[in-house]
């Protein structure tokens, strides 16, 4: 198993390198000077030199590839063009609300999902079935900028209960904070629940067809013990899949809802510094991503083994 | 060396180029405040109409500005919701809307601008100019305390100076005319030109990237690199706290600030501070903007969209207030290369185009108005001249045109961005007016910073969409004064008219020259003139003070704001 972790490890360093690569020479091929963003194309081409100069951009390509693959690999990634300070920085700052965000909403999301789908294939093709199943279509449907403007217009706007977006530090006002989670995460988390439900829902009704459920059945066990005994374990694997992509792909950043919600996390900066070419946050960013979809993958993975006791790694 | 290049070269250019000799961006023409150079108070070379007329409508007209403040209530915080981050506050350096936004809340220039936009002293107590015109002699005001506690002396005005020369548009068109700058005394600056500057009170006055004094030792500190977060030190009514990147600007009352006494007008007079912090949040997405609005979470808009403005328009405890136009919609064509350089073909363009549609898809009904002016009409310079080539509408005059100069059908790239929706609109109504009068049109939609390094190279594009913002005076709209802005509008006429709209010291001759250059505009059709776009300010409507007496075409400052009860 450990063999397996390491090997597992050693992976992200061809995976990094390789998305390295690729982001950069996408940025550097992409039209837009940041020196021209940063001071206007009103500034003189000397103040543009000199900007660029400053930044290391008059250097050639692979030089520029050279010099910062080396600090990449010490976590260096140098310093962000817009915000004044080192990208490992500004990704710090932005990694708590994101993380939080995701935290929340994956919570959320499995709390009410796990349920639905288990009480819907047990009761399949009942009323409650499809009041289920329609509810969980929505949150697939609906997109979730829409439900969250929907969201903010009544909690922020018509009630005033609510901010209607922004963030605090959960260390410096934890009820305000909440506060500022709570419509993000029932936007985010509705979204995830729907597809979870759905999910939980089809691989559950697999699974409660199968033999030894009939077994469990004959056997006079009680229904509660049998479905999540029984049946639920044997659906977990691929429901696990899913919660980790989903996780994955809120820990990149949930862009649409940290826009929607002016939450300064990981997807927002990493969209805006497209916008502004701030090229070291962008490649910065995206390796972080990149790192953060492989460990959690791997995390899944290894979560497998004890949903699965038949699952065995490193055993070749 | 490409033609543009060697425009950039400023010892070959003429003086009207020196003086904003550089293709102003896109985003800080669209963004930017004025870049002021109405004629100074004391010089009293240009008589004034009130700025802010109001504009009549089913919305609250403003009241004219200068009014005396009604007294305050002191405290609170007023949080304003900006477009975006700006990178960092160093206004020498950057030229940005929200740096001007945020960054004159906390300091402050030599001269400001007035009620009616006459130039006027803020941080100078005057200025003797010689009868040869080449030596300014600047006082300063004594007893200035800057948010560090040090007295704002000449050696910080001449150490400001010296750094923002250089690296501002404003500063080189000084440097154009400098010969030195030194200290008399303490509080006496001397600024001695090589030839007669009548706009130097405008240029040294409170706009985007305009000189903010700030003490010797940090300006030597900072020398060329942007100024950090404990750098942000200058005399204005509000001081620097702290600025977390995508999240929040936060100033705070400056309680030693010593101002002026006068009544409140404009950008000029006293400045009480009334509210504790003032707070900057970026907030890109429109939407939630406008709902931050509604729900009292933020309590002015940097910016609103027409489309959302009916949206707050009849919501309890928000003001929508429309306000004098801040600027106006052009397309712009490509005079130096491709199918544009044909001032036939241009004129074909300005044939064909109605700006009607123009306005209600970029602004909305009741958002703009037409004017043939190439001044905006809150000014003085505002003319009819060559109204009749103003929104044409004729495409049947537009094919002719074509015909004659022998057009052949050559696809004309027209640039856009749907980054700004408003230039968009303007780009796909303008496309169809084209086609309609027999152009081949082909639209290219590039992210605002591909558009940009595209505009750079001449080969690569025929017309593009821009506005033009509010400026006092001509001499500092940057598309007149130079060469080498988005198109490269030059010829020896326009060149001529410029210097005289420089040069002459009587508003009469210098009126007649801005006559002169709008007639060149029309002719030689460089650019068409669209829409006047009205400002609109989104607040709400306990924030005080600030409509009907502060100025928003260079954005508002807040130190005569006040919160009242909600």
């Amino acid at each position: 198993m450990i063999a397996y972790i390491i090997r597992r490890l050693l992976l992200l360093i061809p995976v990094l390198l390789i998305v390295g690569m690729v982001v950069f020479t996408l940025m550097h091929l992409t039209p837009g000077d940041p020196a021209s963003v940063m001071l206007g194309r009103e500034a003189t081409q000397e103040q543009k030199d000199a900007l660029r100069e400053r930044l290391g951009l008059d250097e050639p390509i692979p030089v520029q590839f050279i010099n910062w693959f080396g600090s990449a690999l010490r976590l260096d990634f140098g310093d962000s063009l817009f915000i004044g300070k080192p990208v490992t920085q500004a990704l710090l700052d932005r990694a708590e609300p994101t993380g939080l965000l995701a935290l929340y909403s994956l919570t959320f999301a499995i709390v009410i999902a796990i349920p639905a789908g288990v009480i819907a294939a047990v009761r399949a093709n009942s009323l409650l079935d499809r009041l289920l199943m329609v509810v969980s279509i929505s949150g697939v449907a609906i997109p979730s900028f829409f439900f969250g403007i929907l969201l903010i217009l009544l909690f922020a706007v018509v009630l005033g209960w609510l901010p209607s977006g922004g963030y605090v530090d959960i260390g410096e006002n934890p009820i305000q904070h909440f506060k500022y989670m709570l419509l993000p995460t029932l936007t985010l988390g509705f979204s995830a629940a729907g597809l979870l439900a759905r999910l939980v829902r089809s691989t559950m009704l697999d699974v409660l067809n199968e033999d030894y459920v009939r077994t469990a059945y004959s056997k006079g066990l009680e229904e509660r013990h049998v479905v999540l005994a029984h049946a639920f374990r044997n659906a977990l694997i691929p429901v696990l899949t899913i919660v980790g992509v989903t996780f994955a792909g809120m820990l990149g950043g949930a862009v649409v809802i940290e826009t929607v919600f002016n939450i300064p996390g990981l997807g927002r900066l990493l969209v805006q510094s497209v916008t502004r070419r701030d090229i070291p946050v962008v490649q910065g960013a995206v390796m972080t991503v990149a790192a953060i979809e492989v460990l959690v993958m791997l995390l899944v993975d290894l979560l497998y083994v004890y949903v699965d006791p038949r699952i065995r790694y490193g055993a070749d | 060396m490409s033609q543009r290049d060697q425009r950039n070269e400023w010892g070959t250019i003429p003086m009207t180029e020196q003086l904003l000799g550089r293709r102003a961006s896109r985003r800080s023409i669209v963004r930017a405040g004025a870049v002021g150079a109405a004629g100074f108070v004391g010089a009293g070379t240009i008589s004034r109409t009130g700025a802010a007329a109001a504009i009549s409508g089913t919305l609250r007209s403003p009241k004219p500005l200068g009014q005396t403040a009604d007294e305050g209530i002191r405290g609170g915080r007023l949080r304003v919701a900006t477009t975006g981050q700006p990178a960092g506050l160093d206004g020498h350096l950057v030229g940005q809307r929200t740096i001007t936004l945020i960054g004159w809340n906390m300091f402050e220039a030599l001269f400001t601008f007035d009620a009616d936009y006459a130039t006027v002293p803020m941080l100078a107590e005057g200025i003797d100019v010689s009868e040869d015109g080449l030596t300014n002699r600047i006082t300063l005001r004594q007893g200035v305390p800057f948010h560090n506690g040090d007295e704002m002396q000449a050696a910080d005005v001449i150490a400001s100076f010296n750094r923002w020369a250089p690296v501002s548009s404003l500063g080189l068109a000084i440097n154009a005319f400098l010969d030195e700058i030194v200290e008399v005394d303490p509080y006496t600056v001397e600024i001695k030109l090589t030839s007669p500057l009548v706009a130097l009170p405008s240029l040294l006055a409170r706009q985007q990237q305009g000189l903010s004094i700030h003490p010797r030792s940090i300006m030597e500190a900072a020398a060329s690199e942007p100024m950090t977060d404990e750098q942000y030190i200058g005399t204005g009514p509000y001081q620097f706290v702290e600025r977390q990147a995508d999240r929040f600007t936060l100033l705070r009352r400056f309680e030693d600030y010593v101002g002026v006494e006068n009544d409140p007008s404009g950008y000029a007079g006293r400045k009480p501070a009334y509210l504790d912090e003032l707070e900057f949040i970026p907030v890109p997405e429109e939407a939630a903007r406008v709902a931050g609005l509604q729900s009292g979470e933020y309590n002015y808009l940097e910016e609103i969209i027409p489309d959302q403005i009916a949206v707050l328009q009849d919501y309890p405890g928000v003001t929508i207030e429309i306000l004098p136009p801040r600027s106006y919609g052009v397309v712009i064509m490509n005079t130096i290369a491709g199918p544009m350089s044909d001032q036939k073909i241009r004129q074909a363009v300005q044939a064909a185009i109605e700006v009607e549609s123009s306005g209600q898809a970029t602004h909305g009904e009741g958002y703009f108005e037409l004017g043939p002016g190439i001044m905006l009409p809150q000014t003085v310079w505002n003319s009819d001249v060559s109204a009749e080539l103003y929104n044409q509408n004729n495409p049947e005059k537009g094919r002719q045109l074509l015909e004659e100069a022998g057009y052949d059908g050559t696809p004309i790239r027209f640039l856009a961005t749907q980054e700004d929706l408003g230039d968009y609109n303007a780009a796909v109504v303008a496309q169809q007016q084209m086609e309609a009068a027999g152009f081949t049109v082909t639209l290219e939609v590039t992210d605002e910073a591909t558009l940009d390094e595209n505009l750079e190279d001449d080969e690569r594009w025929d017309v593009t969409t821009n506005a033009i913002v509010f400026r006092p005076d001509p001499v500092l709209i940057a598309p007149f004064a130079s060469c080498s802005w988005d198109g490269g509008w030059c010829s020896e006429e326009k060149v001529a008219a410029v210097e005289r709209l420089q040069t002459e010291p009587d508003f009469e001759a210098r009126y007649a020259a801005l006559e002169d250059l709008q007639r060149l505009w029309y002719e030689q059709a460089p650019m068409v003139k669209l829409v006047n776009n009205y400002g609109v300010a989104a607040l709400t409507s306990n924030v005080q003070g600030l409509l009907g007496r502060m100025h928003f075409e260079i954005e508002p400052e807040f130190a005569n704001a006040w919160l009242e009860e909600a």
